[in-house]
């Protein structure tokens, strides 16, 4: 059991981070939070039950964690998506080599600004987690035609929004 | 330009290697026959990755886990004997930096205040508590103590009430069962009231600082939204139904070394425990979340006073094993009810008959 358990450590252990990452916008929380949610899926393994879906599962300690560590910054707003972008983000990163990753996880959070927390959650789900639009639907009680549209939407939206910060810069 | 490009961040080698590292010590701390999921909160800092001392920590760790020599001595070893300091300044150490998050470190910090009364029992036991080393037992718990009623005041501020409750009810038994046996032994003339005054001072200080922090985290509990009293009102179900389970095999397990005094004690705990749990559960389905909460915060400390009850008086047992062979080759011999026994037929580790009335709400 406990060798199945790390190969799917191995497996889904980046997906969770990126899960966890671009919804609490911290690399510490989100590490902890990926952490954790391995932790609880070994606890369900050792209560008996069975885990058909180990990735499902995941996600699922994953979401609830991101929603605990979202009430607790209401609590404590310093570590807020909105404080973060108020005060300007920069995202930690001691390794040089990850520089290009990090202004990309800064442009990721300007990007992702304007955008309604419904619509951000579906733009991550699919962009982040990879889920299809038919999942999403699942998820989100909206068609899948309601969820490609949105979808298709935003990213446009997000397109211009980047091509204008880009000239800005320039 | 590919928005999906922007997402995808991920771990570095490094945090990937530190992740499985933790993940295999907690797999192995909590192996499938006796899990207790403790809902915690693991903060995992870079600072361990890049730090020079961290990183000899973890090395060090790494050999305190693999049993290799003094490290994994000093570990039985008391106050006053050679190996002391290196289990207080070195393997505490090491323990510690590799707790990293709040909730971690305060469980780490309460494994340390049941280390420093386990150390003065034994002591007590062996007849080599002194009013040097109690006293100096006494200021290490009151401190490792303070620490630890800090981290639960933060928890419960935080809205952690539930890490909170089952942190405070694991202190609460141990120290009033810790009293308890020492209250024997000093009943039985193992080590002088004299001798154990500071330690007294401090544990009854604590009770006093246990009892302030079961009603700020009632309080705390009783003012949170419905949907955080649901979800840590879940957890604390989850954590009751494992503590029970656990105590159960416990003491499935090691019924032999147990007296039947103590079974009974510590069942009549669990019976406890269960009919609290029963009750929240019943709260639950009617709708009472700040009852059910309650309730389970009740089943908990029940649980942890069956095994506190369970565990001091294994040990207890476990200590005297020789003295159980002496008594069976000689059927006459009653060494614990024999009031003319002198003192040096007053062997260490003798069997003590602990009677653990301890308080209960």
């Amino acid at each position: 059991m406990e060798e199945q358990f790390l190969q799917w450590h191995e497996k889904y252990a980046d997906a969770i981070f990126r899960h966890c990452y671009y919804r609490v916008f911290d690399r510490e929380i989100a590490l902890e939070l990926t952490q954790d949610a391995f932790m609880r899926l070994w606890d369900t393994l050792c209560r008996g039950q069975e885990v058909k879906n180990p990735r499902a599962l995941l996600y699922t300690i994953a979401t609830n964690l991101v929603i605990d560590e979202r009430r607790h910054a209401v609590r404590a707003p310093e570590t807020s998506l909105e404080t973060l972008m108020q005060t300007g983000y920069e995202p930690q990163d001691p390794d040089q080599q990850r520089m290009e990753r990090s202004a990309e996880a800064s442009l990721a959070l300007r990007l992702l600004q304007d955008v309604p927390q419904r619509d951000r959650e579906v733009l991550l789900l699919a962009c982040v987690d990879g889920l299809r639009a038919k999942e999403i639907a699942k998820l989100t009680g909206d068609t899948p035609g309601a969820i490609s549209t949105r979808l298709s939407r935003l990213k446009k939206s997000l397109n211009e929004k980047a091509q204008q910060l880009e000239q800005n810069r320039l | 330009m590919n928005i999906r490009r922007l997402f995808r961040e991920k771990m570095s080698e490094q945090e990937r290697a530190s992740l499985r590292t933790l993940l295999k010590s907690y797999v192995a701390d909590h192996p499938a026959s006796e899990n207790i999921p403790f809902p915690a909160r693991h903060l995992f800092y870079n600072s361990i990755l890049t730090s020079r001392p961290m990183m000899i920590s973890l090395v060090l760790a790494a050999m305190l886990a693999a049993g290799g020599g003094t490290a994994f001595a000093a570990e039985q070893s008391l106050p006053g004997d050679t190996l002391y300091p290196v289990k207080i300044h070195v393997n505490e150490n090491i323990r510690s930096a590799l707790a990293v998050s709040s909730e971690t470190q305060a469980g780490w910090d309460a494994s340390m205040v049941e280390r420093r009364l386990g150390e003065a029992r034994e002591l007590a036991l062996q007849r080599r508590l002194s009013a040097t080393s109690g006293d100096a037992l006494a200021e290490r718990f009151t401190s490792q103590e303070e620490k630890v009623q800090a981290a639960i005041d933060r928890l419960n501020q935080q809205g952690r009430t539930e890490v909170a409750a089952a942190l405070q009810a694991r202190l609460e038994a141990m120290i009033a069962a810790h009293q308890a046996v020492l209250t024997e032994l000093s009943t039985d003339g193992s080590v002088s009231e004299e001798t154990l005054k500071k330690l007294r001072e401090a544990m009854n200080q604590a009770v006093q600082d246990h009892k302030r922090l079961r009603t700020a985290i009632k309080n705390r509990a009783d003012s949170q939204e419905d949907a955080d009293i649901e979800r840590e009102g879940s957890m604390a179900k989850n954590g009751v139904e494992n503590q029970i389970r656990s105590v159960e095999k416990f003491i499935e397990k090691r019924g032999d070394n147990l007296s039947e005094e103590a079974k009974t004690q510590a069942q009549t705990e669990l019976e406890t425990a269960r009919t609290e749990l029963e009750a929240g559960n019943t709260a639950l389905e009617a709708g009472d979340k700040k009852e059910a909460f309650a309730r389970y915060h009740a089943a908990i400390r029940a649980a942890h006073r069956a095994r506190a009850v369970a565990t001091l008086n294994l040990r207890a047992a476990v200590q005297t094993d020789d003295e159980r062979e002496d008594e069976e080759s000689d059927p006459t011999t009653e060494p614990e009810d024999n009031d003319d026994q002198d003192e040096s037929s007053l062997k260490p580790g003798r069997r003590v008959k602990l009677n653990l009335s301890l308080p209960t709400e």
